[in-house]
C-alpha cells in the first residue's frame, strides 16, 4: 500500500511552525524548572522530529534529535535549567525554523550556525548521548525508550483460523515485536478445540500481547502489516498516561475569582443573573467574601461591597465561563483557573497491576540515576509522557505552557481553510447585501405608489432580508478574525532577546490577547508592533542603574493591551521608562529644520514630532533603533490600513503609544457625498465635523478660499471640485465643508452635499485597473453603480500644496498667541 | 479561467481550427479586430462612474457583477472625433494580460461587426505609418474582399500610458 505522502507536507509543516511556536513561548516561561512546560516543550519537538523523519526531511530530524535529547535530559533532571541552556534551545528553535524552510524550498539554510548549534548541543549533553546523536531516528526512539520506558502497549492480536496456511508464523512476529521493546506473550487458548477435532493446519489460538516500548503504533502495526487481512489486530495504550488520559487536558470545572468594582450595580449589573448563567453550565458551588463589606454607617446602597469565588462543575470551555462576564470584564477582577480532576481526586485510579510492570520497566532499563525523579514525576503528574501517542501531538491541544484555561479554549475544534474562499464568500456576501441594499430601495419606493397588505408584507419580508443579510455578513467577517495572541506571541522572544542585548531586565504584561482581528489587519501589523515594542525597550526603558537612581524596580515593564472599541481594535505598548523628553525632541527637530525656533508647541504637538520623517533622539544609532527610519515608517503603515497610532507621555513616568486599526479592511462605515455629478465615500472614522461654513470664514491665499477659520486654528482647505477638474460652481455663498483628519492634521474638504452614511464593502481598483492616488478603492451602491471611496492621506499629498498648509500653521500659530496674550492679560 | 489555462484552450483552438478566430467592430467607419478568446462578453452601453483627473478616454469605472472594470473610449484613445452614445454604442469587455495579472477591462466601439477565421499566413505584419494609432498595437492587417481589417493587440494597447500598472510601492496589497 503506498501513500503519496507529498500531500501531508504542508500541513505538517504547518503543525511543525505551530510547534516552535509553543516551544518559543514556552522556553521563555521556562526560567522555574516546570516539568508540565518542559514535557510541552519536549512533545513539540517529539513531533516535529517524527514528522521531519517521516517526511525524509532527515536534516530537520537529525538536529531536532539532538534538541530532543538535550530535552529529555532537562527533564529527568539529568541538566538543570539555565538561562544559557535556554538561550542555546531559543537558538535552536531558530535553527529547526531554518531547515524547515529550507526544506520547503526556501532559501538555503545557514548551515555554519546550525553547525554551531549543534556543537554547542552536543557539549551541553553528556558525551554518552552525543554518540547516539548520529544514529538514525528509529533507532534513537528505542534507546529513549529506554531512557524513560514509561509507554506500555496492550496488542488483541486473533488471526483467522487459516493464517497458517499463507505462509505466516506468529512467533516470528512477536520476535520482531520484542525487538521494540520488552514483550509480554500471554495465549488465550480457550477456541483451542478437543484434540480429536483438531485440523493441524487451522490456527486456534489467541495472543494478548502487552509491549514495553517507545514505539509508536504505526511501528506496531507494520509488523503485522502482512497479515493484516487474515487478523484482528487491536493496539491500545497502557500506560499511567492512557489510564487517564483525558483528564490532564479536559477540565472538570472552573474556579472563577469574581471580584466586582465597587461601581459594578451602578452600571445595571446584576451578578445574581451572571451566577444564574452559570448555573446553566453546571453546577455551581457560591462562596461570597464579606470581607470589604463596610460598616454600617458608611454603608452605600448602590456600592457593592461583595465578591465571590465560585465552583463550576462543568466541562464547558474557558470562553464560556467566560462569556458570562463579558459584560462586567472591565468593572471587575475576574479570575478563572481550571479544577482538573487529577487536582481534585487525590490519588489516580490507577489499577496497581497496570502501574507494576511501567515501573518494571523503569526498574529494569532506566539508568539508576533517573530512576527517583522518574518515579517521582510519574506519582505526581497523572499524564507526564504523552510523547508516544499514536496520533502526532496536536500542538494547540498541548500548551500547557500558557494559563490552564486556554487549554480549554484551544481544544474547541476547529477546521484549515484556504483563506481565497474565506475571501469569495465574502465577497459573495458583499454582492447579496448590496443586492438587498437595492430591494430595499424598490420596496421602499413602491410604498410610496402603493399601499396595501401586500406592500406592506413585502416591506416587511424586506426589512427581514435586511437584517438576516447584515448578520450573515457580520458572520462571516467573523470567520476572518483571529485573536491578536498570533501576533502577541513573538513578542515575548522579543522582549527576551533585545532586553538581553541592551542588559535592561524587562518584564512583558499581555492583556487582552483573545482580542479578535481581522487576519489581513493582523499580518500587517506584526512589523510596526516590533518597532514599537523596541522603542519602548530601547528608548522607552531605562538602564537598571538608572531606574534604581530614579526610585522605579530595577525591572522595568512593558504592558501590551488589546481591546475593542467601537469599530477598532484598540492596541496599547505601554513602558513605564523616562518618557518621552519634549526638550529634546524639539532640539532635534529643530536640528533637521521639522520646526522652527519661533514655533510654540504644546507638549503633545512636540511629541507627534517623532513621528516626522528623519527622525531619532537616541544619542547613538544602535543595532535596534535610532536609525531614523523608524516612527514615520510605523505611522504609515498603521495609517495605510486605516489606523492610527498616537502617543501619551508622561515625563519619569513612562509612555503610551495606542495604535488602533479598523478590524477589518473588507468593510468601511463611509460618509456619502456627492461632488459635482459624482458619490463619493469618505470614511466616517476619517470626519472630524461637517459644516456649513459662509464665506467670511473662509480667507483666501492668491484669490482662491483655501483656508477655513475654524474654532481656534485655520484650516487649510481642498475644493474637490477643483481637485478632480471638475467644473466649478460660481453661484454658491456657502460651502458645505467635511474637515477630515489623518496624522494629526486636519484638513477641510468642500463637497457639493452630503447623503446617508452607509456601511460600504471595499473593492480593490487594483484588481482590473490600478492604484489611483487619493483614492482607497471603490464600493457598488444600492443601485448597482460605483462610488470611489477617498483616501484622505492620499487627498492631502495630492490637494495640500506647501503654501498652504504652511501658511494655516502659522496663522494658527499667531491665533495660539494672541490667545495666550488674552489669557495673560485677562 | 486562469491565464494559463485560457492559453491552453487557446492553443487547442488553433490546432483545430487551423487559425484564429476574431471579432470585428467598427470604429468610424473602419473595422478592427481582437482575438475572441480575449473576448469576455459583450454590454450595451451604461452610463459609468468618472474617475477624476484621467484622460478623457478613460471613461471611468463600471461594475461588472461586483468586479469594477475601467472602460476606454477606443475613439478618443486613437484621438478620433467622439460622438454621443446610442443604442448600438457596445462595450466589449476583454481580458488583457498585464504580466503578473489578467485584468478584465472594457473597451467602448461604435458597433460590433463580424467574426472572422483567419490563418496565420493571411495576416500581414503591419506597415510603418504615423497616426494616432501606434503599429506597436497592431498585431497585423487582413483584407477581406474590399475590406481591410487592422487587427489588434489587445496587451500592448491596454498595458498602456495611463492604463499601465504602476510599479508596486510595496507598501499596501
Amino acid at each position: 500500500m503506498s501513500i503519496d505522502l507529498s500531500q501531508f507536507i504542508a500541513t505538517f509543516l504547518e503543525e511543525s511552525y505551530e510547534g516552535l511556536e509553543i516551544m518559543e513561548s514556552s522556553l521563555l516561561t521556562l526560567d522555574s524548572a516546570d516539568e508540565e512546560t518542559i514535557n510541552t516543550i519536549f512533545r513539540a519537538a517529539h513531533s516535529i522530529k517524527g514528522g521531519a523523519g517521516t517526511f525524509g526531511f532527515s536534516e530537520v530530524a537529525d538536529f531536532t534529535h539532538i534538541v530532543e535529547t538535550l530535552l529529555d535530559e532537562l527533564r529527568s533532571g539529568v541538566q538543570q535549567t539555565t538561562p544559557e541552556l535556554i538561550n542555546l534551545l531559543l537558538e535552536s528553535v531558530d535553527c529547526i525554523k531554518m531547515l524547515l524552510e529550507a526544506a520547503q524550498d526556501g532559501p538555503e539554510a545557514d548551515q555554519d550556525q546550525i553547525n554551531q548549534v549543534t556543537r554547542r548541543l552536543n557539549s551541553a549533553l553528556g558525551s554518552e548521548t552525543e554518540a547516539s546523536s548520529t544514529e538514525t531516528v528509529t533507532t534513537s526512539q528505542n534507546e529513549v525508550s529506554a531512557d524513560t520506558g514509561k509507554q506500555a502497549w496492550e496488542i488483541d492480536f486473533v488471526p483467522d483460523a487459516g493464517l497458517l496456511r499463507s505462509g505466516h508464523e506468529p512467533a516470528f512476529m512477536f520476535e520482531a515485536l520484542a525487538d521494540l521493546g520488552e514483550l509480554d506473550v500471554t495465549a488465550i487458548t480457550k477456541p483451542v478445540p478437543k484434540i480429536t477435532k483438531i485440523q493441524p493446519e487451522e490456527l486456534y489460538l489467541s495472543w494478548r500481547l502487552t509491549l514495553f516500548s517507545d514505539c509508536t503504533e504505526d511501528d506496531i502495526r507494520e509488523i503485522f502489516e502482512w497479515v493484516e487481512d487474515e487478523c484482528k489486530l487491536i493496539v491500545t495504550q497502557t500506560t499511567l498516561a492512557s489510564e487517564i488520559p483525558v483528564t490532564s487536558a479536559v477540565t472538570q470545572g472552573w474556579r472563577v475569582q469574581f471580584k466586582p468594582h465597587m461601581s459594578l450595580l451602578e452600571t445595571g449589573n446584576e451578578p445574581s443573573f451572571m451566577f444564574e448563567a452559570l448555573a446553566e453550565l453546571g453546577d455551581v458551588e457560591i462562596g461570597c467574601d464579606i470581607e470589604s463589606l463596610s460598616d454600617f454607617d458608611a454603608f452605600d446602597p448602590e456600592k457593592l461591597y461583595l465578591s465571590w469565588t465560585l465552583r463550576l462543575q462543568s466541562e464547558c470551555l474557558f470562553d464560556e465561563v467566560q462569556e458570562v462576564f463579558e459584560w462586567v470584564e472591565d468593572e471587575c477582577d475576574l479570575e478563572i483557573t481550571a479544577i482538573e480532576k487529577a487536582a481534585e481526586i487525590s490519588a489516580p485510579e490507577t489499577k496497581p497491576e497496570k502501574l507494576a510492570p511501567a515501573s518494571n520497566a523503569e526498574e529494569t532499563s532506566a539508568p539508576a540515576t533517573q530512576n527517583e525523579s522518574v518515579q517521582a514525576s510519574s506519582a505526581s503528574t497523572p499524564a507526564p509522557d504523552q510523547k508516544t501517542k499514536p496520533e502526532p501531538v496536536k500542538p494547540a491541544a498541548s500548551s500547557p505552557a500558557k494559563a490552564t484555561p486556554k487549554k480549554a479554549a484551544a481544544e474547541s475544534s476547529s477546521i484549515r481553510v484556504d483563506t481565497d474562499k474565506i475571501d469569495a464568500l465574502i465577497n459573495r456576501v458583499g454582492e447579496l447585501v448590496i443586492t438587498q441594499a437595492m430591494l430595499g430601495q424598490v420596496g421602499e419606493e413602491l410604498a410610496e405608489i402603493a399601499a396595501g397588505s401586500e406592500v406592506e408584507r413585502l416591506q416587511a419580508g424586506l426589512e427581514q432580508l435586511e437584517r438576516n443579510t447584515r448578520d450573515l455578513q457580520e458572520d462571516v467577517m467573523r470567520v476572518r478574525m483571529l485573536p491578536i495572541s498570533f501576533v502577541f506571541n513573538r513578542f515575548p522572544r522579543l522582549v527576551h532577546d533585545v532586553s538581553g542585548k541592551l542588559g535592561k531586565k524587562v518584564e512583558l504584561v499581555i492583556t487582552g490577547e483573545q482580542t479578535e482581528i481581522d487576519k489581513t489587519v493582523m499580518e500587517k501589523i506584526g512589523d510596526p508592533m516590533v518597532h514599537l515594542i523596541r522603542n519602548s525597550l530601547d528608548h522607552g526603558l531605562e538602564s537598571p542603574e538608572e531606574r534604581v537612581a530614579a526610585g522605579k524596580p530595577e525591572m522595568g515593564r512593558v504592558e501590551l493591551d488589546a481591546y475593542h472599541q467601537g469599530g477598532f481594535i484598540i492596541i496599547d505598548i505601554t513602558d513605564d521608562g523616562r518618557g518621552l523628553n519634549t526638550e529634546k525632541i524639539f532640539q532635534k527637530a529643530l536640528e533637521n529644520g521639522l520646526v522652527t525656533a519661533d514655533q510654540q508647541l504644546t507638549d503633545n504637538e512636540i511629541n507627534e514630532l517623532i513621528f516626522k520623517p528623519g527622525f531619532s533622539t537616541a544619542d547613538a544609532v544602535s543595532d535596534l533603533s535610532g536609525r531614523g527610519v523608524g516612527m514615520d515608517v510605523v505611522r504609515r503603515n498603521i495609517e495605510s490600513l486605516g489606523g492610527h497610532v498616537r502617543v501619551k507621555s508622561e515625563p519619569g513616568h513612562g509612555s503610551t503609544f495606542s495604535v488602533s486599526l479598523p478590524l477589518t479592511l473588507a468593510i468601511l462605515d463611509g460618509q456619502l457625498i456627492r461632488v459635482h455629478e459624482e458619490t463619493y465615500i469618505i470614511p466616517l472614522v476619517s470626519i472630524v465635523e461637517t459644516i456649513l461654513a459662509d464665506q467670511e470664514a473662509m480667507s483666501s491665499i492668491a484669490g482662491e478660499n483655501k483656508l477655513l477659520h475654524f474654532r481656534d486654528e485655520y484650516i487649510p482647505l481642498i475644493n474637490l471640485r477643483s481637485l478632480f477638474k471638475l467644473p466649478l460652481d460660481e453661484n454658491q455663498e456657502n460651502s458645505l465643508i467635511a474637515i477630515v483628519e489623518n496624522g494629526g492634521q486636519k484638513v477641510g474638504l468642500i463637497v457639493d452635499e452630503l447623503h446617508g452614511q452607509q456601511q460600504v464593502v471595499i473593492k480593490s481598483l487594483e484588481v482590473n485597473f490600478k492604484r489611483i492616488e487619493g483614492f482607497a478603492g471603490a464600493t457598488i451602491l444600492g443601485d448597482g453603480s460605483v462610488a470611489l471611496i477617498l483616501d484622505i492621506a492620499g487627498l492631502m499629498q495630492r490637494g495640500l500644496d506647501h503654501e498652504t498648509a504652511s501658511t494655516a500653521k502659522k496663522r494658527s500659530g499667531q491665533l495660539r498667541d494672541e490667545d495666550n496674550q488674552q489669557g495673560a492679560v485677562a | 479561467m486562469s491565464d494559463s489555462e485560457w492559453k491552453d484552450q487557446a492553443e487547442m483552438y488553433e490546432q483545430k481550427a487551423d487559425g484564429q478566430q476574431f471579432l470585428s467592430f467598427l470604429l468610424d467607419d473602419e473595422e478592427y479586430g481582437v482575438d475572441i478568446l480575449r473576448v469576455q462578453e459583450l454590454r450595451g452601453w451604461t452610463p459609468v462612474t468618472h474617475v477624476p483627473d484621467m484622460p478623457s478616454y478613460l471613461k471611468g469605472v463600471l461594475n461588472l457583477r461586483g468586479a469594477i472594470i475601467p472602460v476606454v473610449d477606443l475613439r478618443e484613445r486613437f484621438g478620433l472625433a467622439s460622438v454621443e452614445y446610442g443604442p448600438t454604442t457596445v462595450v466589449i469587455v476583454i481580458k488583457v494580460d498585464s504580466g503578473t495579472c489578467e485584468r478584465v477591462m472594457g473597451i467602448i466601439v461604435d458597433a460590433v461587426a463580424e467574426t472572422y477565421t483567419l490563418s496565420a499566413d493571411e495576416i500581414q505584419p503591419p506597415p510603418q505609418m504615423g497616426g494616432a494609432i501606434n503599429t506597436e498595437y497592431i498585431l497585423g492587417l487582413v483584407a477581406q474582399g474590399e475590406k481591410m481589417i487592422v487587427l489588434m493587440d489587445i496587451d500592448e494597447l491596454m498595458n498602456s500610458d495611463e492604463l499601465a500598472i504602476e510599479p508596486s510601492t510595496g507598501t499596501d496589497g
